[in-house]
């Protein structure tokens, strides 16, 4: 009943902050200029509803989510929430239930945004193209999304455990990435781009390759160590 | 402690900072990474601008943050409390900022020392230090003040680092994404990281490109000032929140004057930006396009109004100063009123210039300019009086404004080392009808340095005088001629049955010389007057070289122009099967260029919605044939014939072309977007090939050739449709279909 109470207040302290919602709404803008810009022409002069455009517009979406992500961690590790947390820490309430809590209320509404990202280019595939099978699309935002948020998520919360500065690299270096247009290594790809680099013409079926898949787990793996090592460091900076 | 002293001691703080170090290290090598590894049209633009570019979005990023880190500190301490109570906290942040804006200088030094020689390495004669300069001091530079300006300003205002930084980043994020905006024309002052600086030339001065560069950190400079005193005047003081904080720093008179000022500066600047006009937008329906960036107004779509005025006579006399980048004229006409009634009497004028004073038969009138500016020009209205032959004497003169409605791309002006004036910016075109014995003439001076092109004459050199030379010239038949001067080489040859003046810059002479341009153009200009027929000039053709930020060409009179990455051996873009050989370089792009000659400028292939015929498809093909014959079979196959083959398979693979039903479902304007974009691709690689088919079913090359011909001297000046070719081929269109 308590954690209810606490993660319902978590869900709407983070759903009307200005970060959340500003961010959002640059996401939602984005992936409807995605939509009309490169959605409708098809990828590889594929189907605009073929899984390798929608795919296609998922990576493209990626880091302004992973940005959304980082932002919203970032509220963690603020000097008010280390003040706090002493306090927090004599509660009933385990500090670790706490934090677990809010973690999930930030999970949740991340994926409310990426979801609302994708759900806009399903919408379009429905309205325009009467397309509407979601499973396959579904499969292959799980298998981008998850994974990327995964790891980014346990870079961001270990970082935070460390200094807040350190998040600010992490925001910066996620900006870098989309300005730049780094390509990273096919096992490393958190934006999932290096999964287009196997169409070769615009009948070929939906596949990915084993590499891609590999690396897909390795940073989901990566990404869980990272979340359960930054949970004992904050739990053991507690004991401290 | 005085406050320089403070200053001197926050300075050296920062210098000893570790994160301070991190920050410039990481600028400086990245930044030199940029310089090692960017791509461009020209030289300068890989070498020096792009580089530039790039190291300044990476940079602001890292000033950003390191502005972030140095404001919050005393903050994220809490000893704020303690550091205000003994100094002003207004001061302190001016330090501050004045610290970090001197970081970023350091910074820039840095790589300027390790640029500077690897430019002047691998650009050789071609590196001019006004380029330099502008890229890294000009563009970097700014840039970094600008961020630490910008992220300072809003930290101070917000009081909260991660609205800063979102703030800063989205401003980034914006300046970016315009950058590929084009149908939205954005003004070149938003782009406040990169700027829009690009085309650098490599032969010939940028004093156009680098005016834009200046005004925009003007801009910029002035609204980063704006948001930085903004947030001096939230600097949260005495446990006040941001109102009562803000009631206590505006007492410090120079703070919100300093607001004052800045805003209305950034205003007035953005107002009176003075390097392009309000022209507007360009109407597109009595242009012909080719489809491929070739446009040329063939007809006008309504009938002209009926003549009020004849001119008779029109004699002038300009002064172009090319150390004020002024023009100054006289221009006399003697004109009949056809009407015999008082009536207005109209002059075209570039935009930028004014009519100093008018006289009619010796007695001064008002002149007033219109309101409309259109294609760079404005519309200057006096009203004459009742008499059959009048004399008007107009004195006008100014600094030449480029037409501000389409991609602000500065074309015309006045430097030190190039001229480039429109016949409006050379002199005041009157409203009036050409009789048979008009007669247009006058003289103009230059710098003894440059050498003149007249667009539809050649001028005539009459003295040189305390290094300014005098022209005298003369029109027959046109009304108006625009006029280009520059340190131009000229190498005369026959082709194609004309005289032609190749005039290039003297600074590309090496280059020329090299790729062996004047070979390449006599060859492929005999061989197409042999396969097609002789071009539509009267005597001569002049081959003009243009600089690199006309992107493109054009013809017009006797003069047919290109810019000169046409005639550069190596291109800088990276290279590939997609590349669009109009914006290329080397052997192939001139000779693709000067097959234009026939198709798309002296007949416009007209495009239609049920085919690909356009210039391109007809001027690729010509290409190849001369390419055969030229460098042989084998090389032609491997450059064009397989690329067109794999060009081919993408497009009929294409889920649009195979499920042509899917196109229906989307609104008009999409479906149009989107065969567009298939288009673009088809009108150089398919149509090639169908050409190719044609020329089988035609019974080989020599009979497909005398029919296109056939085609070409039946249509000199004239639109060629998709029919007439089909008609002068004696095919129809589903015997070109590949499928079959």
């Amino acid at each position: 009943m308590q954690s209810n109470k606490i993660f319902m207040y978590e869900i709407r302290r983070m759903l009307f902050s200005r970060e959340y919602l500003l961010l959002t709404l640059a996401l939602l803008a984005y992936s409807l200029f995605l939509i009309r810009s490169r959605v409708l022409f098809g990828t590889g002069y594929t189907a605009p509803f073929s899984l390798w455009t929608f795919a296609d517009y998922v990576s493209s979406t990626m880091v302004l989510a992973l940005i959304l992500l980082v932002a919203m961690c970032s509220k963690l590790f603020t000097e008010t929430e280390m003040q706090a947390s002493s306090i927090l820490r004599s509660t009933p309430t385990s500090y670790g239930v706490y934090r677990s809590l809010r973690l999930a209320s930030i999970t949740l509404l991340y994926m409310v945004s990426v979801g609302l990202s994708a759900g806009a280019c399903y919408v379009y595939y429905v309205s325009v193209f009467g397309e509407t099978s979601w499973l396959p699309l579904a499969r292959v935002w799980g298998l981008l999304v998850v994974p990327s948020s995964v790891f980014v998520l346990g870079i961001t919360l270990i970082a935070g455990t460390y200094s807040w500065g350190w998040i600010q690299l992490v925001l910066a270096g996620l900006l870098s990435l989309e300005i730049f247009r780094i390509p990273l290594p096919e096992i490393f790809d958190i934006r999932g781009a290096s999964l287009l680099s196997a169409l070769q013409s615009s009948d070929q079926p939906f596949a990915m390759t084993a590499s891609f898949v590999l690396g897909r787990c390795l940073i989901s793996g990566v990404g869980v160590a990272l979340v359960v090592l930054s949970f004992r460091r904050t739990m053991g900076q507690a004991v401290e | 402690m005085t406050e320089w002293a403070t200053l001197i001691r926050e300075i050296r703080r920062l210098l000893q900072d570790r994160y301070c170090r991190i920050a410039i290290l990481i600028a400086v090598a990245v930044s030199l990474r940029f310089c090692l590894y960017s791509n461009g049209r020209t030289a300068t633009d890989a070498y020096i601008i792009e580089p530039a570019k790039s190291a300044a979005v990476f940079s602001v990023l890292i000033f950003v943050l390191l502005t972030l880190v140095q404001f919050h500190r005393d903050f994220k301490n809490r000893t704020d409390s303690i550091i205000f109570s003994y100094v002003n906290p207004v001061h302190q942040q001016i330090r501050r900022t004045i610290g970090l804006c001197f970081l970023t200088l350091l910074t820039t030094c840095f790589i300027v020392v390790v640029a500077y020689p690897l430019a002047a390495y691998r650009l050789g004669d071609y590196l001019k230090i006004e380029d330099f300069f502008v890229a890294w001091f000009g563009i970097f530079g700014p840039a970094n003040i600008f961020a630490v300006l910008l992220t300072a300003g809003f930290y101070m205002l917000f009081r909260r680092v991660e609205v800063a930084f979102l703030f800063v980043a989205a401003l980034i994020a914006a300046a970016n994404f315009l950058q590929g905006q084009f149908t939205l024309n954005p003004s070149y002052m938003y782009f406040w990281v990169q700027t829009s600086a690009a085309n650098f030339s490599d032969v010939v001065s940028n004093t156009f490109l680098i005016d834009l560069v200046w005004w925009n950190r003007l801009f910029c400079g002035l609204v980063a000032t704006l948001i930085w005193l903004l947030g001096i005047c939230s600097v949260r003081r005495y446990g006040f929140g941001w109102f009562g904080s803000l009631a206590v720093n505006i007492k410090s008179i120079w703070i919100p004057s300093g607001v004052a000022v800045s805003a209305l500066a950034a205003y007035f600047a953005f107002v009176y930006e003075p390097h392009f006009d309000r022209s507007l937008p360009m109407n597109f329906g009595p242009v012909i396009s080719s489809g491929t960036g070739i446009a040329t107004t063939f007809q006008t779509a309504t009938k002209p109004p009926e003549p009020t005025f004849r001119l008779l006579k029109q004699i002038t006399d300009v002064r172009i100063d090319t150390k004020r980048r002024r023009v100054n004229g006289q221009a006399i006409y003697q004109l009949e009123n056809l009407k015999g009634i008082a009536q207005p009497l109209s002059f075209d004028l570039s935009t930028g210039y004014s009519i100093e004073q008018a006289k009619v038969n010796g007695v001064v009138v008002p002149i007033v300019c219109g309101d409309k500016e259109e294609m760079g020009r404005a519309t200057w209205t006096m009203q004459v009086e009742v008499t059959q032959q009048i004399e008007v004497e107009l004195l006008y003169g100014g600094r030449v404004k480029n037409n501000g409605a389409i991609s602000q791309r500065p074309t015309f002006g006045i430097s030190e080392g190039f001229v480039w004036l429109s016949p409006a910016g050379f002199a005041p075109i009157a409203k009036a009808e050409l009789g048979k014995e008009s007669k247009i003439s006058g003289s103009f001076s230059l710098p003894e340095k440059l050498f003149p092109l007249l667009t539809n004459t050649t001028p005539e050199k009459i003295a040189t005088e305390d290094g300014v030379t005098k022209w005298s010239f003369s029109l027959n038949g046109s009304r108006a001629t625009g006029v280009s001067a520059a340190d131009y080489a000229s190498t005369k040859f026959q082709a194609g049955g004309l005289d032609v003046n190749f005039v290039h810059f003297s600074k590309h002479g090496q280059e020329v010389e090299s790729m062996k341009a004047v070979e390449v153009m006599k060859a492929s200009i005999d061989y197409f007057t042999n396969a097609y027929g002789p071009l539509p000039y009267k005597d001569h053709l002049v081959m003009l070289e243009l600089p690199a930020s006309f992107s493109g060409g054009f013809a017009a009179g006797n003069t047919s122009a290109m810019d000169e990455t046409s005639f550069a051996s190596e291109g800088f873009l990276p290279q590939g099967e997609f590349a669009n050989p109009d914006g290329g370089s080397g052997i192939e792009t001139l000779v693709h260029e000067i097959a234009h000659q026939w198709w798309g400028l002296a007949t416009m292939p007209v495009p239609d919605e049920s085919s690909l015929w356009t210039a391109e498809g007809i001027t690729c093909y010509s290409t190849y044939r001369f390419m055969e014959e030229y460098y042989g079979a084998e090389y032609a196959k491997k450059t064009y014939i397989d690329v067109w083959e794999r060009g081919r398979m993408r497009y009929e693979n294409a889920f649009y072309i195979r499920n042509p039903q899917y196109l229906k479902m989307l609104s008009p304007a999409d479906a149009s977007n989107v065969l567009g974009g298939l288009r673009s691709m088809a009108i150089y690689e398919v149509m090639s090939l169908q050409l190719l088919k044609a020329e089988a079913a035609c019974g080989g090359k020599e009979a497909f050739q005398k029919k296109l011909g056939d085609l070409y001297k039946s249509r000199i000046r004239q639109p060629v449709t998709y029919a007439d070719f089909l008609t002068a081929v004696g095919l129809k269109a589903e015997d070109l279909d590949l499928a079959k």
